[in-house]
C-alpha cells in the first residue's frame, strides 16, 4: 500500500492538530493517500487528551506568561508538553483496514516502527501497553490513537530532550506535590534520546522516516493546498476556540 | 464541598487504575445524581460515547445500584461498538460512588 510521507516541519499547535484532521478528511474522501507526517511545535505547547479537564491539567496563567499554546487533542491520553527543541512528533493516518483491528495490537504494530528507529540510534526501547515506549522503566515516547469514520489516526512524541522543571511550571500539579522529591521521581520515569546519545535531531527524523518506510511503498510529498486551507479553517474555527479547548 | 443555590452537593473523586489510566469524576447530587463530568487520560473509541455515559448516569438514585449501573454502561458500550481502554465500567461506577459519598460530609 502506498503511503505519502511528509518531511518534518514546524507548525503551531492549532495547525498541527488541524492538519491531522484535514488529512483524515482527505483520506476518507479518497483525495489523499494514507499519510505519515513528522512535525514540531512552534511555539512550544501543551496538548491535553480529549477527555481531560483543561483547568485540572494545565496552569493556564503560566502557559500564557511563557508563550506556550494550549490545545485539546482529538485523541485520548494525557497532557504532554511539546517543547520546540525537545521532541519530534509523528502522525500516521490511514484506513482502518491497513492496521490491526484490535486497538492494543494496532498500538503495538505502529509503535514497532518507533522501536526500530530507536534501535538504529542504538537505544534499546520496547513497547509497553497501553500506549508507551520505554527504555528500561523510563518513558521515551507517548502515543495516542483515534478512529473516526473508518480512518485511524495515531500520533505520538519522541522525546529528544526533556526539561522536567519547565514542564512542572506549565502543568497543574498539586503545589504540595511539586517537591524536589517528585521532580526527581518524574525524572526517573521519563527519559529522552539526549540521555543516551548526542545524535542531532535531524538524524532522529531520518531514523524515523526509514523505519516507517521499510514495509510501505513511500511517496514523498507535501501538504496539498486543499489540506492547508482546510487545516487553517479547522485551526481557527475549532482548535483555537474556547469551546474546544475548554470543552471539559 | 457544599453546592450551589439548588442545594446540590458537589463531590469529586479520582482513581488511578493500576496498570491503566486515571479517571476523575465530579458529580452534583442530592437524592439523585443531577450532573456528572468524567475526565481523565483514558481512551474511548468512539470518543463521543462518553457524553452518552454521562447522560445515562444522570438521574441515578442514591445509594447507587452499582451492578445495575455497571450493566448499563457495559450494554451501552456494546450497543455503540465502543472500546473503553485504561479504565473499566466498574472503575467509572466505583469512582462515581466515591464522589457521591466521600464529599457529602
Amino acid at each position: 500500500m502506498q503511503f505519502r510521507m511528509i518531511h518534518f516541519r514546524y507548525f503551531d499547535a492549532f495547525m498541527n492538530m488541524a492538519l491531522d484532521e484535514a488529512i483524515m478528511e482527505g483520506i476518507r474522501a479518497g483525495k489523499a493517500l494514507p499519510t505519515i507526517r513528522f512535525y514540531g511545535w512552534k511555539p512550544s505547547a501543551i496538548s491535553i487528551g480529549y477527555f481531560q479537564g483543561v483547568r485540572n491539567e494545565v496552569n493556564l496563567e503560566a502557559c500564557r506568561e511563557a508563550g506556550v499554546d494550549v490545545i485539546r487533542r482529538m485523541t485520548g491520553g494525557g497532557a504532554v508538553y511539546h517543547d520546540t527543541e525537545g521532541e519530534v512528533t509523528y502522525s500516521i493516518i490511514g484506513p482502518l483496514s491497513l492496521f490491526p483491528e484490535n486497538i492494543l495490537e494496532s498500538y503495538r504494530y505502529i509503535c514497532g516502527d518507533l522501536v526500530d528507529a530507536f534501535a538504529t540510534l542504538e537505544i534499546n526501547a520496547h513497547f509497553e501497553p497501553i500506549n508507551d515506549i520505554m527504555v528500561m522503566d523510563q518513558k521515551i515516547s507517548g502515543n495516542a490513537q483515534t478512529r473516526r469514520g473508518g480512518i485511524l489516526l495515531q500520533h505520538g512524541t519522541i522525546l529528544y530532550r526533556v526539561d522536567v522543571e519547565k514542564m512542572f511550571t506549565l502543568l497543574n500539579v498539586d503545589k504540595v506535590k511539586v517537591s524536589d522529591k517528585l521532580i526527581k521521581s518524574v525524572k526517573k520515569r521519563v527519559t529522552s534520546i539526549s540521555d543516551y546519545s548526542d545524535v542531532p535531531i535531524k538524524k532522529v527524523i531520518k531514523a524515523l522516516e526509514k523505519s516507517f518506510s521499510w514495509d510501505r511503498e513511500i511517496i514523498r510529498a507535501g501538504y496539498s493546498a486543499e489540506e492547508m486551507a482546510r487545516a487553517r479553517q479547522l485551526a481557527e474555527e475549532k482548535y483555537r476556540t474556547d469551546a474546544w479547548v475548554a470543552m471539559r | 464541598m457544599k453546592g450551589d443555590e439548588n442545594q446540590m452537593t458537589r463531590g469529586k473523586a479520582v482513581k488511578k487504575v493500576p496498570g491503566g489510566k486515571l479517571i476523575r469524576i465530579e458529580a452534583d447530587y442530592e437524592e439523585i445524581v443531577s450532573d456528572v463530568k468524567i475526565t481523565g487520560d483514558f481512551f474511548l473509541h468512539p470518543e463521543e460515547c462518553l457524553i452518552k455515559i454521562e447522560q445515562m448516569l444522570k438521574g441515578s438514585r442514591l445509594p447507587l445500584d452499582k451492578p445495575v449501573l455497571m450493566n448499563m454502561i457495559e450494554s451501552l458500550l456494546i450497543k455503540e461498538h465502543a472500546d473503553l481502554i485504561g479504565v473499566s465500567a466498574e472503575d467509572i461506577i466505583s469512582t462515581l460512588e466515591e464522589a457521591v459519598t466521600c464529599s457529602s460530609a
